[in-house]
């Protein structure tokens, strides 16, 4: 069983684009994806209301499913520095997504440190 | 058991007795004790009541058997009561039930009837004796409990305590008993033929006796399993791991009900998981409504709504999951039946203030059922102008009888989900209404809540179903709520969808400057395809080429998203042009259509300012921007991207201590921001983002135009052209792209780009091409004519006016190169001279405005007569300021000329006078030089110029009146080479034979040609050089004479040695002796002298007198000696001591204050030296030293002699040169001190 996945990092200014997204479709579902894409943005960009609540409600930084929307969950983790990642999936899966966000993290420290990285400019 | 009459009787108190103490339950397992009321179900006994084997109903089980009796009498007791308390326990042990209890009611007005009672002991010891054996515990005694007497009281409580234990005991056993075959059951779960609803039917019947105890937590938990059970169920047929059972609920799914919450418990839908025939939604539905319920009664209200959106959710999830066919609309009908039934009930437990403060616990599910209620007028073609079709009906019916029936617990209420859902899809308008309904209260609700975001995502659905409903007004407003909100936090593609949909909006509106103004930006939008920015560029282009009713019409359009400038480049690059110059502009344009767009024109407005010296600004502009090629580059066009994010400040943080003020220990730490205030402000108002207004057009006077421009996609260069015309500044401003109506305006172009424009007046530069011009040789002179706004006619010359001394050498080859005002060469012309007497006329090549020209002319400076200033150099009294002057300086400085030309230009009607100043290259000195009474003239010519000359007829004549007069050239070379820097000497010796004359007049000529260059055009003038020599004739011969000390052959340091001077007088009395000294005698004259001996070079010590005044006879031969002793103080050939000769001239003699002065200074100097002398000549310093502070008081005093020192040619120093061999001594002091 495949899901969609959709991944996107959201700097953590108010006013930054989206830092870094990514889509992982199943292989049969391809073929949809541009009508997607902006759907998927629309989504996330709804949930960041409730990630922005619910970071404050938690200590860790994987906030477990924040938002669903129709077939969709949103998951989200947010950095010690409120980078955002939020990842919009279709079927439930915590453990992966939090084991995938926290290589995500790892990842992103590492390119943070970059020094001609620019924080919250698009990677 | 036992007297149903008297249960009956106590019944009622019993029963409202039993639950109002609370008795703590001991749970096992670990679980927290827990403070329970109990409240029981007494039922008769009957024996088939008893549990069976295997019977899992726990609700009705029976807990606790009581056997009530008020037997007091022993017979009866033995006859019935004993019989049938054996058969009750029988029955009871035969079904293993061991919770028993006998209770004995004791009447007191029963006993006193019955006088032969036996004590009421008895009966009670005998039922415990008979049936009791180990648990005395289980028979208890109840007196009197329908009396109200403190006996009463208490047996009642001993009783209630007793009978509450025993329950609970009973209980706690058979719970956990029936825990343990139910977590026996579940163990089992994997066999095949494991039912989950039985399952299900077991542990609910856990829950319901928790919900009984009122234990809603425990009960909650125990359909918290189930659900989790079934959830993991369906997860793991989803990953392939399907359980038979679970094939059950794979059914289609024919019913869609939604939720139903008001019954407590839905028997229905319990009944048909009982008979195991409910659908997943049944079961998903009933189990949330027991949860809901008992949520409910834990006053949860706000997790049920959250539970109520993750049940939605899941079962959405795992009806996929578990591949059951819905049919289409199905769904959707569930959740919004569920949602709002979910609301609903909240609604109908909670107060207003309540609900509002919750807000964000149910919005989740409005928005869910605004979205689903969506869908369904999608599906239901109730979204569409024209109506539903006949599908779309068809659709609707099917989806309203899978609905069924209305429950009958809400037929009655008018705002029912059903009733809602079914007028909802049964009309167009109905549907509106509700959907308006839902989504207006969606968004309200989480812009309450400050979820701008969803609230924004809800709006633009809502905008979406306007524009469907054709009313795009109410649809724009959405839109651009949305719109503003994704474009300041910069999500692209959410703006790109949105602003598609604005763009269909605009035009359904007819907004055509928006419309116009989104399809541009549209269609340079990178996200969409190729074919929709096509579809948009064409749009605009369209309207464009559409024949617009009111020609002044146009709509303004910002630029930005249409193209956006690059660079620009100015030709001429410095961006400076002359007034009547052309001045180019390049601009480069990045268009960002996807297609080629023609456009009619494109033109930069230009501001016109004047700048009143503009010349001074025009140079400074050309130093400015000398580098950067006239190419300005703008930064690339960050696109549309909020500034609010780099406006933003940095956090200033500071830290903080607070110490405390008596022992400074630390108090409080922390950090401080320090501009809170600006970092806390409120984002949306700062940025404004896309203002289509405020894009004023400006019209200017001046405008660069470029007609009809095809801009190709990406870079594209346009290139305007423009004559200046009026001096100033020009700023470019704006940069208008038109194409028919419709213009795209760059409202500012930044950074500022400026043009200038100046008008220059002619002018004339004339420069020597060297560094100075050279007199007496031809020279050449540049001429450069900026003609500024003047033009050059034909026939325009410059008239030079002569000057006598300076010649204009006109040349056949002479030309005029005519230059561009960017130093480009244009053309070159031959120059015309025409020279008459006064005038030299040079006619000018035609030339344009702006431009230069370039010419040489030779010129020659006739070497006049050099001041008389060098003369005086070898006079005896030298000029005061000269002598101040440093002497090196003064002998390299070249003597100048200066040659005034007054120039008439044809521009003006004044002349130009222009200076040139010509240095003469030589320095000439002369000497006179003597050899006892012979004389030689000496002549130094210093060659002060870079240059080497050729030195050809030096020639020296006299030209006084003396006749007899003679001068013998000494020199051998006629042509002599003379280098830079470099002086060459010429000698003539001077002969006469009469009495000399007392002052020689003389010129020296010379003829000299530059050395390098062999032909010359002009023939030169010569050289030449007069000067005066005085007193040449010879008067004194002073001899000194040193010999040493008597005996000794050589002189020795340290030792007197004796000098002798001898003047002697050379001449009888002459012209040049009559002055103040002469002094006259009866027959003789006598002249008063002062003799000096000096030793500037410290080898000698004078002793005694050095100096002394002596009266010479002014006759021939005559001889005066002079003796002294002189020391020597170093060893070796020594020069003598000079000895000098002054005339001594009286006090009162009138004298010009100047001579007076100098001779002080001599003396000056001459003191000082005799300082020096002191310092090493010890044994004279007293006497010599108290003479010069005689002298030097003498000085002070008014009336006093002078000295004059005699002209150089009347004293001859025949033993100058002279040395005398000194011989070291043996004296060793001298030797040392000589070292110090």
């Amino acid at each position: 069983m495949s899901g969609s996945f959709y991944f996107i990092i959201v700097g953590h200014w108010l006013s930054t684009p989206p830092v870094f997204e990514m889509e992982s479709l199943p292989a049969e579902k391809a073929e949809s994806k541009d009508d997607h894409r902006h759907l998927n943005q629309f989504l996330a960009h709804a949930a960041l209301d409730l990630v922005d609540k619910n970071m404050w409600l938690s200590n860790n930084m994987y906030l477990k499913p924040v938002d669903k929307f129709n077939v969709c969950f949103v998951s989200a983790f947010v950095t010690a520095g409120h980078m955002r990642f939020i990842m919009l999936h279709d079927i439930r899966q915590e453990d992966g997504i939090k084991n995938f966000f926290t290589d995500v993290y790892n990842l992103y420290i590492k390119f943070a440190m970059n020094p001609f990285y620019e924080p919250n400019s698009p990677i | 058991a036992g007297d149903q009459n008297l249960f009956t009787s106590i019944y009622p108190t019993l029963s409202q007795q039993l639950p109002r103490e609370p008795m703590e339950w001991r749970r096992s397992y670990g679980r927290a004790p827990k403070m329970i009321h109990l409240e029981s179900n007494f039922v008769q006994f009957k024996e088939e009541l008893l549990p069976k084997e295997g019977n899992k109903a726990l609700l009705t089980f029976p807990f606790l058997h009581i056997y009530w009796t008020e037997c007091c009498d022993t017979e009866v007791y033995k006859a019935t009561v004993k019989d049938d308390l054996t058969k009750w326990q029988n029955v009871l042990k035969a079904h293993s039930s061991v919770d028993w209890l006998i209770v004995v009611v004791e009447n007191d007005a029963k006993k006193k009837n019955k006088t032969n009672i036996l004590p009421r002991t008895s009966i009670v010891d005998k039922i415990r004796n008979d049936f009791c054996n180990k648990q005395s515990d289980r028979c208890v005694v109840l007196s009197d409990p329908l009396k109200d007497s403190s006996r009463t009281q208490e047996s009642w409580n001993a009783f209630l305590t007793k009978l509450r234990t025993l329950l609970l005991m009973s209980f706690t056993k058979n719970l956990g008993k029936f825990e343990d075959d139910m977590r026996t059951l579940r163990e089992k779960r994997t066999e095949p033929g494991w039912s989950f609803c039985e399952y299900f039917m077991v542990q609910e019947e856990l829950a319901f006796v928790f919900e009984m105890l009122q234990q809603f937590e425990d009960a909650l938990v125990q359909y918290d399993e189930l659900d989790a059970l079934f959830s993991q169920y369906v997860v793991n047929f989803g990953a392939g791991d399907g359980a038979n059972w679970l094939a059950f609920f794979c059914q289609p799914v024919k019913s869609w009900n939604g939720l139903i919450l008001r019954k407590p418990i839905d028997m229905e839908k319990r009944e048909l998981i009982q008979r195991q025939e409910a659908a997943l939604l049944d079961l998903r539905s009933y189990l949330f409504s027991r949860q809901c319920t008992l949520l409910l009664f834990l006053q949860r209200p706000w997790e049920v709504a959250q539970r109520a959106l993750e049940l939605l959710h899941s079962c959405v999830q795992e009806l996929k999951l578990l591949e059951v066919s819905v049919p289409p609309g199905a769904l959707d009908c569930w959740v919004f039946l569920s949602c709002l039934e979910v609301l609903q009930r909240i609604e109908g437990c909670c107060d207003r203030a309540q609900i509002d403060s919750n807000i964000a616990h149910t919005v989740g599910l409005w928005s869910y059922a605004t979205e689903k209620l969506k869908s369904l007028g999608y599906l239901c073609g109730l979204v569409s102008e024209k109506g539903p079709n006949s599908e779309d009906l068809n659709r609707t019916v099917d989806l309203l009888a899978g609905l069924g029936a209305e429950r009958p617990e809400t037929a009655n209420t008018a705002q029912s989900p059903y009733k809602k859902l079914k007028e909802a899809l049964s009309s167009v308008e109905a549907f509106e209404k509700h959907y308006l309904d839902l989504s207006h209260a969606t968004i309200e609700m989480y812009t309450s809540i400050g979820r701008i975001r969803s609230a924004k995502l809800v709006g633009k659905d809502l905008a979406e179903f306007y524009m469907r409903k054709k009313s795009p007004q109410k649809a724009e407003i959405y839109l651009q709520g949305a719109l503003k909100n994704y474009l300041a936090e910069g999500w692209a593609l959410p703006i790109t969808h949105t602003r598609k949909q604005l763009a269909e909006c605009q035009k359904h509106l007819g907004q055509i400057e928006n419309y116009l103004q989104t399809s541009s930006l549209l269609a340079s939008d990178h996200h969409l395809t190729e074919e929709e920015r096509k579809y948009f560029c064409q749009e605009i282009l369209t309207f464009a080429s559409q024949q617009s009713d009111s020609p002044g019409h146009r709509i303004v359009l910002p630029m930005h998203s249409f193209a956006h400038l690059r660079d620009l480049h100015f030709d001429p690059s410095n961006a400076v042009v002359h007034v009547g110059g052309i001045l180019s502009v390049e601009i480069t344009v990045c268009s960002q259509m996807p297609i080629p767009v023609h456009m009619e024109q494109i033109a930069v407005n230009v501001h016109f300012s004047i700048e009143k010296n503009s010349y001074r600004k025009t140079a400074e502009w050309l130093t400015k921007h000398k580098t950067s090629n006239g190419i300005i580059n703008f930064p690339a066009e960050t696109s549309p991207l909020p500034a609010s994010q780099n406006s933003l400040p940095a956090l200033e943080l500071y830290e903080m201590f607070e110490r405390s003020p008596s022992d400074n220990s630390l108090n409080t730490t922390g950090i401080i921001c320090r501009n809170v205030h600006m970092l806390l402000r409120r984002q949306e108002s700062s940025s404004s983002l896309e203002v289509p207004s405020g894009l004023a057009l400006e019209e200017g006077a001046h405008v660069l135009r470029c007609s009809s421009v095809t801009l190709e996609p990406g870079p594209n260069k346009i290139a305007f052209r423009t004559q200046a015309r009026e001096p100033g500044t020009y700023t470019l401003r704006q940069l208008c792209a038109s194409a028919g109506p419709v213009w795209f305006v760059l409202p500012h172009i930044y950074p500022i780009v400026q043009y200038d424009v100046y008008s220059q007046e002619p002018q004339l530069h004339v420069e020597p091409l060297a560094d100075s011009l050279l007199a007496g040789i031809p020279q050449k002179v540049k001429f450069t004519v900026t003609t500024g706004h003047y033009t050059i006619k034909n026939g325009d010359s410059l008239q030079l006016s002569n000057v006598e001394s300076m010649l204009i050498l006109c040349q056949a080859e002479n030309r005029a190169v005519v230059y561009s005002n960017t130093r480009e060469q244009c053309s070159s012309a031959l120059l015309r001279i025409q020279s008459s007497d006064k005038v030299t006329s040079i006619s000018l090549p035609v030339a344009p405005a702006y431009h230069v020209i370039e010419f040489e002319l030779e010129v020659l400076s006739l070497p006049s007569a050099p001041a008389a200033r060098g003369e005086s150099d070898l006079l005896g009294t030298p000029e005061p300021h000269r002598k101040h002057k440093d002497k090196q300086k003064t002998s390299h400085s070249m003597v100048t000329t200066d040659h005034k030309v007054s120039i008439d230009c044809p521009w003006s009607i004044y002349s130009t006078v222009i200076a040139l100043t010509f240095s003469v290259p030589f320095r000439t000195t002369h000497s006179l030089l003597s050899s006892g009474t012979r004389k030689y003239v000496q002549v130094c010519v210093q060659n002060l110029s870079e240059l080497e000359f050729q030195l050809s007829d030096s020639n020296l004549v006299d030209t006084g009146d003396s006749t007899d007069l003679q001068l013998i050239p000494l020199n051998t070379q006629s042509q002599q080479r003379i280098y830079s820097k470099q002086p060459v000497f010429f000698v003539w010796e001077l002969k006469w034979t009469q009495e000399p004359p007392p002052s020689l007049r003389c010129q020296f000529s010379m003829r000299f040609s530059p050395a390098s260059d062999e032909r010359l055009s002009v023939s030169l003038k010569p050289y030449t050089y007069e000067f005066q020599v005085e007193n040449f004739f010879t008067l004194y011969n002073v001899k000194a004479e040193i010999s040493p000390p008597s005996g000794m052959e050589y002189c020795r340091t340290g030792s007197l040695c004796s000098l002798e001077v001898s003047i002697t007088r050379l001449s009888d009395l002459l012209e040049v002796d009559k002055d103040d000294a002469l002094t006259e005698s009866e027959d003789y004259f006598s002249t008063r002298l002062m003799y000096e001996v000096v030793d500037n070079s410290s080898n000698w010590a004078v002793c005694g007198k050095s100096c002394g005044v002596i009266s010479m006879p002014v006759a021939a031969q005559a001889t005066h000696r002079v003796h002294m002793e002189v020391m020597p103080l170093f060893a070796g050939y020594l020069p003598l001591p000079d000895v000098r000769l002054f005339k001594y001239l009286p006090h009162h003699s009138a004298h010009s204050c100047q001579l007076d002065a100098d001779s002080w200074i001599e003396n000056d100097s001459l003191s000082v030296d005799k300082h020096g002398d002191e310092q090493l000549d010890s044994s004279s310093v007293k006497s010599r030293g108290s003479m010069h502070s005689a002298s030097s008081s003498e000085h002070k005093g008014l009336p006093m002699p002078r000295l004059q020192a005699l002209p150089a040619g009347q004293v001859f120093n025949s033993s100058t040169g002279m040395q005398v061999l000194v011989i070291p001594s043996q004296d060793d002091h001298v030797l040392e001190v000589s070292v110090t």
